[in-house]
C-alpha cells in the first residue's frame, strides 16, 4: 500500500515524494509491462512512459486511494502504445534470456512454457493485459474493468477468448508430444 | 499417479516466470526527467464524492433532474426547432419498414462527430469526433484483412482511450456480386476465428446496400457495403455501442470514382 500523504505531496509538485512513490511501484509496473510485451527493452520504455505520465497527470487524479490502480492503467496503456509503435517488427520474435531471478516451478514443463509463450504472442495487447491482470495480479474481472476503464463484459470477453486461444495452443502441443507413444510397437 | 495442474494454474505459474525487479535505469531516468516535465494544473476541482444527502434532498435533486430533462426534451422535439442535420439523418423514425440508418435517440458514448476525413485511397468520406487522429492508408487494400501496419486501411483513432478506432478500406469486387463479397468478408474464415456472425443486419449506407456485422465479441463491429463494382469495409473497434456505430455510418459518403486501385502487376 502506498502512502497517501506521499501521493498528496507528489500531486502538489513534490518531486522527492513522487520519486519515493515511483521507487515503491516500479518493480510491479515493470513486471506487468514485461509480461504484456514479452520484451525487456520495450517493458522498460513502457514503465518509464507510465511513470513520467503519472508525474505529469497526477494533479488530475481525484481519488488518491486509487493511485496504484491508476498506475497500472497507465502502464497498460503505455504497453498498448509500445505494441502499436513496434507492430511492424512483430514478426521478429526475440528469444528472451532465461537468467531471471525467479525460478520456474517444475509443474510446468519447458514444452508447455514454449507453447504458452508462442500462443501469448499471438494475442492482442488488450487481451494480454487482461490475462496478466487476472492471472498474474489476481484481479477479478470487475477490478480489471475498473482499472482499465472498460466495460466488465469487454474484460470478460477478452479473457475468455485469450484463455481459449492459449488453452488450445497448449492442448495442441501436448497432443503432438504424445503422438509417438500412441504408435504400436 | 501423475496429476496435471489445471490450465489456470499453469498459466499463472508461467506468468510468474519472468523478471521480478525493474532495471535501476528506469528510476534514474524518471528522476532525471522530472524537473523538465511540468505537472498539469487543475484550475477547478470538482468533488469526487458529493457530501451525503438525506432522502428528501435526494428526491428533490431527482425531481429537478427529471424536470430539466423533460424541458430539454420538449425544446428539442418541438416541430419548429429548426433541424438542419445532414441528408442521411432523419429527425424522426421514417415510416418505411426497410432498414435504414437513423441516428439513435439514445445518448451516444462517442463525442460529437464534428470532423470529417476523406480518404485519398479508398474513395470514402466519414465524420469523426474532434481530437481523434488520422492514420491514412498509403496503398490500396488487396488481400486479407486491411491492416494499418500494412498501409491498406485508413485508421481514425482515439489515442486517449483503449484503442478505439474507425477503420476504412475498399477494393474492387473482382467479378463477384456485392453480397457475395460481403458474405466472404464477414465469415469466420476471413477473420481467422470461430465466430460466424449470423444473422447479419441489412443496412443502407449513403443509399447503397450493405450488411452490418455484429455479434463476435473479439471483432470490431463492421459494415460491408458495395457500389457498382467496389466493396467498402467500415469498422468501429473498441466500442460496443451499436447506436454509435450507426451514427458514424450515417455520415459516410461513398465516392468510388475517387478510389485508387493497385496496378494489375502489383495485385497478387
Amino acid at each position: 500500500m502506498l502512502d497517501q500523504d506521499l501521493v498528496r505531496r507528489a500531486s502538489g509538485g513534490d518531486q522527492d515524494a513522487f520519486t519515493r512513490l515511483a521507487a515503491a511501484a516500479v518493480d510491479r509496473l515493470y513486471a506487468i509491462a514485461y509480461r504484456i510485451l514479452r520484451d525487456p527493452d520495450r517493458a522498460q520504455d513502457a514503465t518509464q512512459q507510465a511513470l513520467l505520465g503519472a508525474w505529469r497527470d497526477l494533479p488530475t487524479l481525484r481519488d488518491h486511494e486509487r493511485f496504484e490502480a491508476w498506475l497500472y492503467r497507465l502502464v497498460v496503456h503505455a504497453c498498448y502504445a509500445e505494441a502499436r509503435a513496434h507492430r511492424r517488427h512483430i514478426a521478429r520474435i526475440r528469444v528472451i534470456a532465461t537468467n531471471h531471478p525467479t525460478t520456474p516451478d517444475t509443474a510446468i514443463s519447458v514444452a508447455d512454457r514454449d507453447e504458452l509463450e508462442h500462443a501469448f504472442r499471438t494475442l492482442t495487447p488488450e487481451q494480454r493485459a487482461v490475462v496478466v491482470l487476472h492471472h498474474y495480479l489476481g484481479y477479478p474481472l470487475t477490478e480489471i474493468a475498473a482499472t482499465l476503464g472498460i466495460p466488465s463484459g469487454t474484460a470478460r470477453s477478452r479473457l475468455h477468448y485469450a484463455t481459449r486461444q492459449l488453452r488450445a495452443a497448449l492442448e495442441a502441443g501436448n497432443r503432438l508430444a504424445e503422438l509417438p507413444k500412441e504408435r504400436p510397437a | 499417479m501423475n496429476s496435471r495442474p489445471s490450465f489456470d494454474d499453469l498459466l499463472s505459474e508461467w506468468l510468474e516466470y519472468g523478471p521480478a525487479y525493474a532495471p535501476a535505469t528506469i528510476l534514474e531516468t524518471v528522476a532525471a526527467a522530472l524537473p523538465s516535465i511540468p505537472q498539469r494544473r487543475v484550475l477547478v476541482r470538482v468533488p469526487w464524492r458529493f457530501p451525503p444527502m438525506n432522502t428528501y434532498a435526494k428526491m428533490a435533486v431527482a425531481a429537478v433532474a427529471v424536470i430539466a430533462v423533460g424541458a430539454i426534451g420538449l425544446a428539442v422535439l418541438r416541430p419548429d426547432s429548426g433541424q438542419v442535420g445532414g441528408p442521411t439523418i432523419s429527425p424522426s423514425p421514417p415510416p418505411t419498414p426497410s432498414p435504414s440508418l437513423v441516428a439513435s435517440p439514445s445518448p451516444s458514448p462517442l463525442p460529437a462527430l464534428t470532423e470529417r476525413f476523406t480518404s485519398a485511397i479508398h474513395g470514402i468520406s466519414v465524420a469523426y469526433p474532434a481530437g481523434w487522429s488520422v492514420n491514412a492508408a498509403t496503398r490500396p487494400w488487396t488481400t486479407g484483412l486491411p491492416r494499418t501496419q500494412e498501409g491498406g486501411r485508413d485508421t481514425i483513432e482515439n489515442g486517449a482511450t483503449d484503442s478505439t478506432f474507425i477503420g476504412l478500406a475498399s477494393q474492387p469486387l473482382a467479378g463477384v456480386s456485392g453480397d457475395q463479397w460481403a458474405a466472404e468478408r464477414s465469415s469466420a474464415s476471413f477473420w481467422g476465428d470461430a465466430c460466424d456472425p449470423v444473422p447479419s443486419e441489412p443496412v443502407s449506407i449513403d443509399n447503397a446496400s450493405g450488411i452490418l456485422v455484429v455479434g463476435c465479441p473479439e471483432r470490431p463491429m463492421s459494415a460491408l457495403t458495395w457500389v457498382g463494382d467496389r466493396g467498402y469495409w467500415i469498422v468501429l473497434y473498441g466500442e460496443s455501442d451499436l447506436a454509435s456505430f450507426k451514427e458514424i455510418l450515417a455520415t459516410v459518403q461513398l465516392n468510388p470514382e475517387d478510389a485508387v486501385d493497385a496496378s494489375p502487376s502489383a495485385t497478387p
